[in-house]
């Protein structure tokens, strides 16, 4: 069920900022190209913020920039620009060291749950080896390595098997018992449950969101389906060609979309309701994404956009605070109540 | 593209099988050997399809959806797989292990994959494919070819078609090669287009594009479409009937209104609980119990009874497909006392769990 809403004037507290785990102000990564001149601007001018204890759902369509973020958080890619702060410090600016221990707290989970694990290695050492990798295999954190199995739903008999001998969900489940080995404070779980049948993945789902709890985790969820995004996330952001276009708490972003993508997203994923029980509209986009070698000028989204006006091709649109601890980034969104389309789901702009 | 609103004007719910089917498979079976016992990855499988219907087949990896689709065609050419059963199209009858049933396919029957990537030559311009597509079907000059090509990528939504004529597969993106793949596959105007996983491999927004071109599609040529796939959204998103399969059998099949408010088979109900969905943030999914059984790995009675909630004694035997309560069919001796739970449109009832 989702919680009382509240009502569009309710005084929402002012940020937190000693409450974000992780800041992220203007990031950019660009990749430099193989062949042309042009960079690919994977993420091109990001801020967000991730609060202690939350679920931050990253959500937006293939080669939006999502994992490009979860890289440079993990900082497995360094950014162009911009900065990342982790508990208030810069981690652009930390040491080696300073980073070694760093890794510790930050972890990561892929997409593939086959091609993480070591083949050869028996599921028990797979699980210590990022202990003894950081010299901590001490007797008490090797006992918590049991108990971790046992946590992700994992009988003691599978202490000794090999990858192969597990399915599809069984090995993500080894995959996320490794990455709380270390005791992190983060998790930056990055499609972790895409590959999975939709069995399998409601009981991965269940277990991140006790895990949570149980571990004191903030996560950073990535992902492409509306449902498993929003289904896990406290709040939500919508990307696109490599800039956010809508952010804030998701049941609230999923009933009253502000942005134009955001709502043609919303409508574009399929909806398991009886045919006669059916009311919404459908916003069908024409066209693709544009490459990111060459994003459009002013908006990104304005040639796809049922509602751009001549001002989205010239000039980018500012990245809002629009009241309600909701961020909108376009021209014609200005505040929660004040926008001129309340669905979106009616033709353009008068 | 013609129909912007979802879900309007198309019937409810309607008794499941047609009348006079378009199609229809009899006891497909596909067996292998395996440490000298046989093996059945799909096993006595049989659906119709009715004339201009747009019939769902889903289920989980592995249950045996494509082995389907790729049997109707004749396409299952693995060593050591082999296909029995019969097919009737439009009144004849077919062996599905003969070679006969290739005349079907680019004639009758058409097909479209996940990965349009494969089954595109590299090394041909897409015009030139869609080109001879079109002569193998009618006989006419290069240049009206050519001219009926540039027509029909027009006809499924490539913008600027001329140019797209000239350009290689690699080209174009996903759901334009797609696109292109639909129109060779309607080149022949088959009566059933076959789409096995169709959209997999596309972005939601494209997604929803491709859906609605096969929507217009069948509404426009009458042309019927099978649509398998692993999301019940998609299939929700298009079809009016759904056959859902669990380690090779048919569980049921029923009308897609029916199947989603009143599913009759405990699979089907645990998919539906299975699935997140707007309104159901900060609550337990409910998740079915173990994973899909490897082919020959199923319990000897019901295949699903290893992790069916409702399973008891009687559920030890082999089931067979019974008329369900919802003018259906359904794989379960059970299902006339359970009371399954179904979904319906309100987005803050979530299935009770
Ligand atoms: N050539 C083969 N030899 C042996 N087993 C096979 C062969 N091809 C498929 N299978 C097995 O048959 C079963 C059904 O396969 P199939 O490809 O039809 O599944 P599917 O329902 O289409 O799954 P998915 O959703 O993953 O595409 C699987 O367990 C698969 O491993
Ligand atoms: N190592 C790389 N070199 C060049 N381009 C890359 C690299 N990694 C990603 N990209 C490109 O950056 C863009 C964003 O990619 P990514 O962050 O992986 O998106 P997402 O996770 O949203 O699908 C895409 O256009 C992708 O092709
Ligand atoms: S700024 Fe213009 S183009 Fe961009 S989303 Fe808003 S209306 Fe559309
Ligand atoms: S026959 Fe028994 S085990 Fe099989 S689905 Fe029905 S109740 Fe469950
Ligand atoms: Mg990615
Ligand atoms: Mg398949």
């Amino acid at each position: 069920m989702t919680e009382p809403k509240p009502s569009a004037t309710s005084v929402v507290p002012a940020v937190d900022r000693s409450g974000e785990i992780l800041a992220i102000d203007g990031l950019k990564v660009h990749y430099k190209a193989r062949q042309g001149k042009h960079p690919v601007r994977a993420v091109d001018g990001v801020s967000l913020q991730i609060r202690r204890g939350e679920t931050f759902g990253l959500i937006g369509e293939s080669g939006s920039g999502k994992s490009t973020i979860g890289r440079a958080v993990m900082r497995l890619v360094e950014p162009t620009s911009g900065r990342v702060h982790f508990d208030g410090k810069p981690i652009s600016a930390m040491s080696r060291r300073q980073l070694k221990q760093l890794r510790r707290r930050f972890q990561i989970v892929f997409q593939d749950p086959t091609s993480a694990l070591d083949p050869r290695k028996t599921i028990i050492n797979s699980l210590r080896e990022p202990l003894e990798v950081q010299g901590l295999a001490t007797p008490a954190a090797l006992d918590r390595v049991d108990l971790l199995l046992s946590r992700v739903g994992l009988n003691t008999s599978f202490r000794d098997r090999y990858p192969h001998e597990l399915s599809g969900g069984q090995k993500q489940r080894v995959n996320i018992a490794r990455a709380l080995v270390l005791d992190p404070v983060l998790l930056v779980l990055d499609e972790a449950v895409s590959a999975l049948d939709v069995s399998v993945q409601a009981e991965v789902l269940n277990m991140f969101a006790a895990l949570k709890v149980e571990f004191g985790l903030s996560v950073l969820f990535i992902g492409h389906d509306l449902a498993v995004v929003a289904h896990i996330s406290d709040r939500i952001g919508v990307m696109y060609l490599g800039k956010l276009m809508e952010l804030g708490p998701t049941d609230e972003v999923l009933d009253q979309p502000l942005h134009p993508y955001t709502a043609a997203l919303r409508s574009a994923e399929p909806e398991v309701v009886p045919p006669s029980d059916r009311v919404r509209h459908r916003i069908l986009l024409t066209g693709e994404i544009p490459s990111p070698t060459h994003p459009p000028s002013g908006c990104v989204f304005h040639p796809r956009c049922p509602y751009a006006q001549e001002v989205c091709s010239t000039t980018v649109p500012e990245w809002r605070d629009v009241g309600d601890d909701r961020w909108v980034a376009c021209h014609f969104v200005t505040s929660v109540d004040g926008h001129p389309h309340p669905t979106w789901g009616s033709p353009a702009l008068g | 593209m013609s129909s912007a609103i979802d879900g309007v004007g198309r019937s409810a719910a309607s008794s499941a099988a047609p009348k006079t089917p378009l199609l229809r498979v009899e006891g497909l079976t596909v067996a292998f050997r395996k440490d000298g016992r046989e093996v059945r990855p799909v096993e006595n499988l049989s659906f119709q399809i009715g004339h201009h219907e747009r019939l769902g087949m889903v289920g989980e990896s592995g249950s045996g959806k494509s082995l389907t689709s790729l049997a109707m065609l004749g396409l299952v050419d693995a060593p050591g797989l082999h296909v029995s059963g019969a097919l009737e199209f439009d009144g004849r009858t077919y062996d599905l292990g003969s070679e006969a049933l290739r005349r079907l396919r680019g004639d009758e029957i058409s097909i479209i994959f996940q990965e349009p990537m494969t089954a595109l030559d590299p090394v041909f311009t897409v015009g030139h494919q869609l080109r001879e597509a079109i002569r193998r079907h009618r006989s006419v000059s290069r240049g009206e070819g050519k001219r009926l090509a540039i027509e029909a990528l027009a006809g499924v939504g490539i913008p600027d078609p001329g140019r797209r004529y000239a350009e290689y597969p690699h080209q174009l993106s996903g759901g334009m090669r797609q696109r292109v793949m639909i129109a060779i596959a309607i080149a022949c105007e088959p009566k059933l287009l076959l789409a096995d996983e169709p959209t997999t491999a596309l972005d939601v927004t494209t997604q929803a594009q491709i859906l609605d071109l096969l929507r217009e599609l069948n509404e426009s040529r009458g042309m019927a479409i099978m649509l398998v796939s692993h999301d019940l959204g998609v299939i929700a998103d298009l079809c009016d009937r759904v056959v859902c399969v669990y380690a090779g059998e048919v569980v049921e099949d029923a009308s897609l209104e029916m199947a989603l408010r009143a599913p009759s088979h405990p699979y089907l109900e645990g998919l539906l609980k299975a699935m997140p969905r707007v309104g159901s943030r900060g609550t337990q999914l409910y998740a079915i119990p173990g994973s899909v059984p490897a082919p020959g790995a199923a319990p000897r009675g019901c295949h699903f009874a290893s992790r069916c909630s409702y399973a008891e004694d009687v559920c030890a035997e082999p089931q067979v497909l019974l008329p369900s309560r919802t003018g259906g069919s359904v794989r379960c001796v059970r299902h006339g006392e359970l009371d399954l739970v179904g979904v319906s449109g309100d987005p803050h009832r979530s299935p009770a769990s």
